[in-house]
Parts: C-alpha cells; structure tokens; sequence
C-alpha cells in the first residue's frame, strides 16, 4: 500500500494526476487603520532615539493602501561618544545634531501573501509590502524634507488587529543623509 | 502399500480430529480466567469506577463496565447506573449499536429524570419490537414522551426513512433541530440528526439543500468523520461541481482521514471514477487505475490465483457494508487499546478492577475479531475484485463518453450553466488565494480545496 500523505510533501500534490488547488479567501483588514507603535533610530553613533509612532492608513486595493499619515515623535538618549567629546574636547551635545520627527506620507505595495503556524496550534496570516513616500524630518539643529523607502510585515490576528514590523529608510533633502529607523506597531482597524 | 496406509490412516485421523493442531497451538496462550475475581463481585466500588471513567472521557472502558455491572451485580442501584453510564456514552457519541446491553434490563426508572426514563424506555421498546414482542414494545412506547423527545423523534424519523416516506423523516429530523437549544453536550445527537437530514435531502434529489448541511455544520465540525466528505462528494458529484468534488475526496488521502479508524472505503474509487468518465478525462482515469493497482493491484492478483485470503491483511481494512460488526469489534478494541494507556490518570484504588475489565474486555474482543475476520475479509475480497473489473472498463467507458454526441455536441454555453465549477472570482471585499496543494493538509483549507481538472468531452 503507498498512501502518499506525507511521502511527496514539499511536491506539488496530485489526485489522479489532477493538480489539486486550495481556494481561500485571504484575510483583508478593514479599511481604515489606526497604528500606534515603537520606533528605533539606532544607527546615530551620538544617540539612540525612540519614538511614539502614530498612523493612520487606508487599505485602498488588495495590493494598495495609503498611509496618508505617519508621525514619529523621537526622544534622543546619548550615548557613550557623546559624553567623550563633551569631556574630552568640550564639545557641547547641544551641537550635535540628532533626530527630533519624522512626518510622512506613504504608499504601501503588497508583494507577498502568506500565512504561517504559531506554536503549532494558530494558523496566522502575513502580508509583506514595499512602501514609498515622503515627508519632513526635523533633526535638532534643521528641518528637510525626506524621501521614504522600506519594506512592512504586517501579521494580521484577524481582520481588525494586526501587528507590523517596518524597515524604512528616510533619505533627508537636501542634506542626503539616510535615517533608517525599525517600527513596530499596532493596527486597529475599522 | 504401507506408505498408502499411513496415509489413508493420517486423513482419518485428520477428519475425525480436526482441531487438533488448533488446540495444540491454542495451549501455548495462557489460559482464560472466565470467574469474576472474588473481591469484584461487590458492587461497592464499580459505580464509583463508572463515574470515574466517565469523568475522564473513557468512553468505551465507561461502556465496558457498564456491561459487566449488568452481567455480575444483581441489585438495582448498579443497574440504574450502569443503565445511566450506558445512555451517557451514547449521547456522547458512541457509533454503535447498544441494543445488546437493554435485553436484560428490567429496572423501571423514576419519571423525574427525564432523559434517563425516556431513553431507557425507548431502547426497551425498540428491542422489544425487533424481537417480535409488540405488546412489550408498545408498553415502552407508550411511557415515552413522543410529542417531544428527540430521540424518538429519531427513531421515528429512521422508520419513516425505511418505508421510503422521505418527507416525514425530514419532518421529524426538523422537528428535533427546531427543538435543540444548542446545548453542547448535544452535539453528538445534532450531528446524527443533521446527518440523517442530510442523507434525506440527498434521497430526494435535494443536493443543495444536503450540501448546505455538510458545508455549513458537518464539514466544519472537529474532528471532520471521512464518511461526511465522501457524501458530501456525491453531492458535488451530482451538482456536477466536479473540481469541488475531488477536492472533497483528496481530503480522504490525508493522513487525518487514515487515522480516524483505520478502514479503508472504496468508494472513493468509484466516485472518482465516475468524475473522469464525466469529464472524458482519460489520462486521470488511467492515473485512477495505476493508483488502484498500486495499493491493490498484488492483492487482486492473489485472490484471483487463489492464494489464503488471510495472507492479505489489508483485507481487514477495507469497508463494506456486510462488515459492520468486525468494523465495530475492530474499533472498539482499537479504542480499548487507546484508553487503556490512560487509565494511569485514575486512582490507585480505581485501578486494580479497571486493570481487570480493560484486560479482559480486550482479551474477549480479539477473540470476537478472529470469529468474524474470515467472513469480513471474504466480502472485502468481492467489493476489491467487484471494483477492480469495473475498474476495467473505465478506460473504455471514458474514450466512449469522448465519442459520445450528446457530450460531444453540447454547446459550450449549456454546457457553462450546468457545471457550477468556475473558480469563484475576487472582488471588493474577498482576495483569493489559490494554494496549490503540497500534501500537508492544513486544516484550514480542508473545505476549500479544488482538483484542477477541465471537461474534455468537448471538441
């Protein structure tokens, strides 16, 4: 007896030859989202920020929405090298320049379905998007405009919360200095 | 000559004895205590057992004990709980048929509860109209509360089934949901009824409305039985949802579905085939068949050159609906078996009887499983060559469809509106996606999946 169930997994699975097909209807969030969240501005070598995240987004096609709002609000923690240059070579840290908001407007492009087991009991389902936008970003010392790219995982518990994870890169204009910051953050949508 | 002698000599004795190499290798198993250890013959700790078990969900173990108490303890307080274990594992479930257990009864239960007196009276009455004693089972009925309790509202609707009165068995099963309140210790009872109803709609040619009740409740429920994605197969077979329906039967291929009693239903074979020549799908009916001769193919060739049926085990497996009984025997051993490595969760003072009757309950159904083995696989062995002829022709009857015609002729637009099958369409509020199938089964998409398959009848 050859009963195939799991002998040919990871191969597309046949009945008599016969492709077999799962047709589900993925899981789409409401179309309003309001996104509260965390960020991360690590890579200053003068100070860590974090910022409050707060959004508001429209699912506007399966593959498309519109964060018509992003704004992070960053708190600078110094670090280690900043003191140095204080201490030894009395350079005041108000001088140093360090990320104060980023304000922005972006479009998401959803690349990738997918859904995956957690702890082996909950089947969850994931969205993965590239996002393009800008805005404005004030630093201590100016303030510029930006142009925002990244990329967003977005895991959906059902379809009015979600949690994302963003990557985005702020490119300031004119000065062309890049911001990368990570968020992660809730969405409630309606 | 001398050598003719002992021979003529041995088949005398081999005729007049012919037991004797079966009781020689009989003698090497230890032998069977058919007494009740003494200190068991007190009814004192079996009804506590019962509840125990039943309170740990050893269903079969709970079934086993109840029995014994009806067999060993003559007073009426273990009885009524054995009585009262037996119609709890029922409602919890149990598949098969208890009517057994009821002939010795004769306890008369209080009216206050309800459930308990209906039921016992109905299992009484139903016994008794078997057996031939209409007076008695008239008795019975009458006690029962028949305007309103399910179970012979059941029992009413299964008559009215046997008569071919299909309407009133639909009746009487949408009486009993329109009953339900939608207690969960129900479920068991809903689904036996929902199942009927189902089976109903599907006698009447209703396939819809049978389809709505596996896609809507049966198919949803956890664990899902094999047999209601085989019937809602048919259903879809007979919607000529074609693509839904071997997206139903590919659900039976899981190892899930394997597991859930470890039979084997050939019908799936025959649905499948039946799609194929429907769809003049030649190269999957060949596919059909090299799957049948690769699970079967030495089996057919072995009863056809007729080797001992017996040296096929595979034989055991498969359903038919003469083998019911060995089915039930087989089940319950199996699930004695299960049990029986949990019964570590009881008390130590539980114990040492639960040992006993779980030991002795298997003992006693293995030896059931010999007696009824050769008749089972004997019928198994008629449906695997039955099919495997029809089988046969498949390939013939699928090139003739090809040909056929009316199949051949239809307009494509007719054709459209018959088959319900299209892949249904993304809009605003649904995103589908088409997971193709890498046989691991997730148990979300067990009710979604598709076999990919077009009408070729059509040139």
């Amino acid at each position: 007896m050859s009963f195939r169930a799991h002998a040919e997994m990871y191969h597309s699975s046949l009945l008599d030859g016969t492709p077999i097909e799962a047709v589900e209807s993925y899981l789409i969030p409401k179309q309003h989202q309001i996104e509260v969240g965390i960020s991360l501005y690590p890579f200053d070598p003068y100070s860590t920020g974090i910022a409050l995240d707060f959004g508001y987004l429209q699912n506007i096609t399966q593959s498309l929405s519109w964060q018509i709002i992003d704004a992070d609000l960053f708190s600078s923690f110094q670090s280690g090298l900043t003191s140095q240059l204080a201490q030894n070579y009395s350079v005041n840290p108000t001088t140093i320049e360090h990320l104060s908001y980023i304000i922005s407007t972006n479009l998401n492009y959803y690349f990738f379905y997918g859904k995956f087991i957690f702890f082996k009991k909950a089947i969850r389902y994931i969205r993965g998007s590239l996002l393009f936008g800008g805005g404005l970003l004030g630093t201590s010392l100016k303030n510029q405009g930006a142009g925002n790219f990244g990329t967003a995982f977005e895991v959906l518990i059902n379809d009015t919360f979600s949690f994302k994870f963003t990557l985005r890169d702020s490119l300031a204009i004119p000065s062309f200095t890049n911001y990368v910051t990570f968020a992660l953050e809730t969405g409630v949508n309606f | 000559m001398p050598t003719y002698n002992l021979i003529i000599l041995t088949s005398i004795l081999a005729a007049i004895f012919p037991s004797i190499s079966v009781q020689t290798a009989r003698a090497e198993e230890p032998p069977w205590k058919g007494t009740i250890p003494a200190v068991y013959k007190e009814a004192s700790p079996w009804a506590p057992l019962l509840e125990h078990l039943l309170a740990h969900n050893l269903n079969f173990g709970a079934l086993a004990t109840a029995s014994r108490m009806l067999t060993f303890l003559p007073d009426l307080n273990s009885k009524t709980a054995a009585y009262k274990a037996a119609i709890k594992v029922i409602d919890n479930g149990y598949p098969f048929s208890t009517r057994k257990l009821f002939a010795p009864g004769d306890i008369d239960p209080s009216q206050n509860d309800y459930f308990f007196y209906n039921s016992y009276n109905l299992y009484k009455a139903i016994l008794n109209k078997d057996s031939g004693s209409s007076r008695w089972a008239d008795n019975y009925f009458s006690k029962i509360d028949q305007g309103s309790f399910g179970k012979f509202l059941f029992y009413q609707s299964i008559e009215a089934y046997k008569k071919k009165n299909l309407l009133a068995a639909g009746g009487f099963l949408k009486k009993i949901l329109e009953k339900e309140t939608g207690d969960p210790s129900h479920l068991q009872f809903v689904k036996k009824v929902v199942r009927n109803l189902a089976r109903v709609y599907f006698e009447e040619g209703s396939y819809e409305k049978s389809l709505e009740l596996y896609s809507h409740f049966l198919l949803k429920l956890n664990p899902i039985s094999s047999l209601d994605w085989l019937e809602a197969a048919w259903c879809f077979y007979h919607l000529k949802q074609y693509p839904e329906a071997l997206g139903a039967l590919y659900n039976l291929e899981s190892a899930a579905s394997y597991s859930q009693d470890g039979s084997l239903d050939l019908e799936k074979y025959t649905i499948r085939a039946l799609i194929y020549r429907q769809l003049c799908a030649s190269d999957q009916a060949e596919s059909l068949i090299q799957s049948f001769e690769n699970d079967f193919g030495a089996v057919v060739r072995g009863i056809k050159q007729g080797e001992a049926l017996s040296h096929y085990p595979v034989l055991t497996l498969i359903s038919t609906p003469e083998s019911e009984e060995y089915r039930e025997i087989d089940a319950t051993l199996k699930e004695l078996q299960l049990e029986s490595l949990r019964l570590t969760e009881l008390s130590s003072e539980d114990r040492k009887l639960v040992n006993y009757i779980y030991a002795s309950e298997i003992w006693a159904r293995k030896r059931q499983l010999r007696i009824y083995r050769d008749q089972t696989i004997e019928l198994a062995a008629k449906s695997l060559i039955s099919l495997s002829e029809q089988l046969k022709f498949l390939k013939y009857d699928v090139a003739r469809e090809k040909d056929n015609p009316e199949a051949v002729f239809r307009s494509p637009s007719s054709v459209e509106s018959k088959l319900n099958h299209e892949p249904p369409q993304d809009n605003e509020t649904t995103y589908l996606l088409h997971w193709v199938q890498l046989g691991d089964y997730w148990w979300d998409e067990r009710n979604t999946y598709r076999g990919i398959l077009e009408n070729r009848c059509l040139h």
